[in-house]
């Protein structure tokens, strides 16, 4: 919507600025256009970095897992870099090829003992607030964007996880 | 005596032409030349791989290429005033197309490169010949109109070159580049045999080979430095020297053309404020447009990480944009001056540019192609109509050296806009990049970092494009509301 606002303002602007008799209406027109052409890329600029209209909304997901190889190689760290970085390597039950987690800057991952085999993983993303609020920003807009994902794993304590040579 | 057919302009030599052939004729045959400025960049990792030389060499087939052409323009002025503006043109096209059959022959890089400057040699000529020719076949009051078309080509040509050459390497090879231009060039050769005339006066002028040699190490030495500072840097020796040489020689060359009294380039133009005033906004202009098409692709491609054929696309709308607009501007600029349309599209162009401030990682493309059209769609309404209006101001006599002049200015001030925005660029984001060492320990921070760095990079080579817009707008506030050959004045509060 903003968008389409913003091309429509242009329209009336430049028409107003350039057509326009002198009078008080060219001025409040060019003015009124003005207004809404600087305030939709404002309200644009807004939304796309400081998320303007947006909320956070985490949703989570919990699977059962089953060894990736083996008990003694249930789960796999893939360190990156010289360690201090990682993703980990597990598989879902039922599922032909073993997952693993996103590589990203703002992934977390833990893995815990307990009962059942099983891999919870939180994810945020930043959601339109309201329907308004959509309607406004929608178009032209991606898929919504991870704000962090958080994956903790559960495993018996018979499994054991193995750590892979850094790959880079 | 010629038959007095008063529906018909006359040529030169008191002939009667058909206007609209000949202008048809150079429109076709300038853009297809010109769109060659740009339509190799596309194609720069093809070259790269195929002749198996770097980045750094292969770019020179586009800034050789703009190097010629400032070069060939404070020239083409003499030449216009001294050579059948018909032969001239003919010659033009003819030199453009052996420097397409030879690029398109080219077994290596070295003649790959002479063949681009043999087709620049060309543009050099048929650019601000044309340029010319439009705004001297039309009356003053439909000028405005004529200059509008001309910026199809000025505009729109250089900003599709990128997408089709993008189109053409996807679909066929790199020879096919040149092939598709040589049947244009060669039917716009033969046609131009019958729709051109001679249109200016000629006189025999004797030409000053200093001044050439003067301006052609002054403007050649100017441009090298600038193109180079974008992987050198600007306290790169190189850079400084042939910046300091250029500008050296610059000063004499224009010592010398004021002092001459048939200078190779009558810079005594720049006496005439309306002009002067004119000539520096429009060069503005093209600081703020050309820096900009060359780091918002980039950004596009490295932030974005979308391919090179798709920033062409991004960037087409508003390309498109300029296209369709030019000549409704020029049209709108005959009815009421080059005042309120420089002023709307100076503000349309500095809000548009405010929002590239704000480009992230996650900025949807379609707001970039909406605000980047905008941004066009501003700058259309200054180039050509202000131009226009700079030329309105001279004598007749004088057009084709206020045109070169203008030229000249133009392609020095779209260098060094690109220069210091890509090197505000590169500079800003080396300061902000993560060390090394974190590549190695924590390889997700450093891409996260790097991206922010670029990001920053970027914007404050946006905050500096700002810079030129918004001084573009209060000069245009200067623009006198009438131009001298309007019939129906109207008041302007504004």
């Amino acid at each position: 919507m903003i968008i389409l606002l913003l091309i429509l303002a242009t329209f009336v602007f430049a028409g107003a600025m350039i057509f326009g008799h002198a009078s008080l209406t060219r001025n409040v027109t060019v003015a009124i256009s003005f207004v809404i052409i600087a305030g939709s890329l404002i309200g644009l600029a807004g939304n796309d970095t400081a998320h303007w209209g947006m909320h956070q909304v985490t949703t989570t997901t919990i699977e059962d897992l089953v060894p990736v190889r083996s008990q003694r190689a249930a789960l796999l760290n893939q360190p990156l870099g010289t360690g201090s970085e990682k993703t980990v390597i597990y598989r879902v039950a039922n599922a032909a090829k073993p997952s693993h987690t996103v590589a990203d800057a703002t992934t977390t991952t833990k893995i815990t003992t307990g009962t059942a085999a099983q891999v919870q993983i939180a994810t945020t993303r930043w959601e339109y607030r309201n329907h308004v609020v959509k309607t406004l920003f929608r178009l032209g807009a991606g898929k919504a964007t991870v704000v962090n994902r958080h994956y903790i794993f559960t495993i018996p304590t018979s499994w054991t996880t193995v750590t892979l040579k850094a790959k880079n | 005596m010629p038959t007095n057919n008063s529906t018909l302009p006359l040529d030169a030599n008191g002939q009667p032409y058909h206007r609209t052939w000949l202008v048809l004729t150079l429109l076709v045959g300038t853009f297809s030349t010109f769109i060659t400025q740009t339509l190799l960049t596309t194609a720069f990792p093809t070259l790269m791989n195929y002749f198996n030389i770097s980045a750094n060499a292969v770019q020179w087939l586009t800034t050789g290429f703009m190097l010629i052409m400032g070069i060939m323009i404070p020239v083409s002025a003499w030449m216009l005033t001294r050579i059948n503006s018909k032969y001239l043109y003919l010659a033009a096209m003819i030199i453009f197309g052996l420097g397409t059959i030879l690029a398109y022959l080219s077994v290596n890089f070295q003649m790959l490169l002479i063949a681009r400057m043999i087709q620049a040699m060309g543009v050099g000529i048929s650019a601000p010949v044309f340029q010319t020719i439009m705004s001297s076949v039309y009356p003053p009051e439909k000028r405005g109109s004529a200059m509008g078309t001309a910026g199809i080509v000025i505009g729109l040509a250089p900003a599709i070159g990128p997408t089709l050459s993008g189109w053409i390497i996807d679909n066929y090879n790199w020879r096919a580049l040149f092939l598709f231009i040589m049947p244009i060039n060669l039917a716009v050769i033969i046609i131009s045999f019958f729709t051109l005339r001679k249109v200016l006066p000629t006189s025999k002028q004797p030409i000053d080979w200093w001044s050439v040699l003067i301006s052609t190490i002054g403007f050649g030495s100017m441009l090298y430095g600038f193109s180079s500072v974008g992987e050198s840097g600007w306290g790169d020796p190189v850079v400084i020297t042939t910046l300091i040489i250029g500008i050296i020689f610059i000063g004499l060359f224009v010592y010398r053309q004021l002092h001459m009294e048939q200078p190779l380039l009558e810079l005594r133009v720049f006496k005439i404020p309306a002009f002067t005033l004119s000539a520096i906004l429009t060069a503005l202009a093209y600081m703020a447009m050309m820096g900009v098409e060359m780091i918002l692709p980039m950004y596009i491609q490295t932030v974005l990480g979308r391919s090179a054929m798709d920033s062409g696309l991004i960037l087409l709308p508003g390309a498109i944009m300029m296209g369709i607009m030019s000549p409704i501007t020029g049209r709108i600029f005959d009815h009421i001056g080059a005042r309120r349309l420089a002023m709307t599209g100076m503000l349309l162009l500095t809000t548009g540019t405010a929002f590239f401030l704000s480009i992230s990682a996650t900025t949807p493309i379609l707001w970039i192609i909406v605000v980047y059209a905008i941004r066009m769609f501003g700058l259309t309404m200054v180039t050509m109509p202000v131009t226009t209006t700079g030329i309105n101001a001279l004598p007749f006599n004088l057009i084709s050296h206020g045109t070169a002049a203008n030229n000249t200015l133009r392609q020095v001030a779209a260098s060094m806009g690109t220069a210091v925005l890509i090197s505000v660029y590169s500079n800003v984001s080396k300061w902000n990049l993560p060390s090394q060492h974190l590549l190695t320990s924590a390889p997700l921070k450093y891409k996260s970092a790097t991206i922010n760095a670029t990001l920053t990079g970027y914007h404050m080579a946006f905050i500096v494009s700002l810079i030129f817009c918004a001084f573009g707008f209060l000069l245009s506030c200067l623009l006198k509301a009438h131009h001298s050959t309007e019939v129906e004045r109207e008041d302007d509060a504004a």
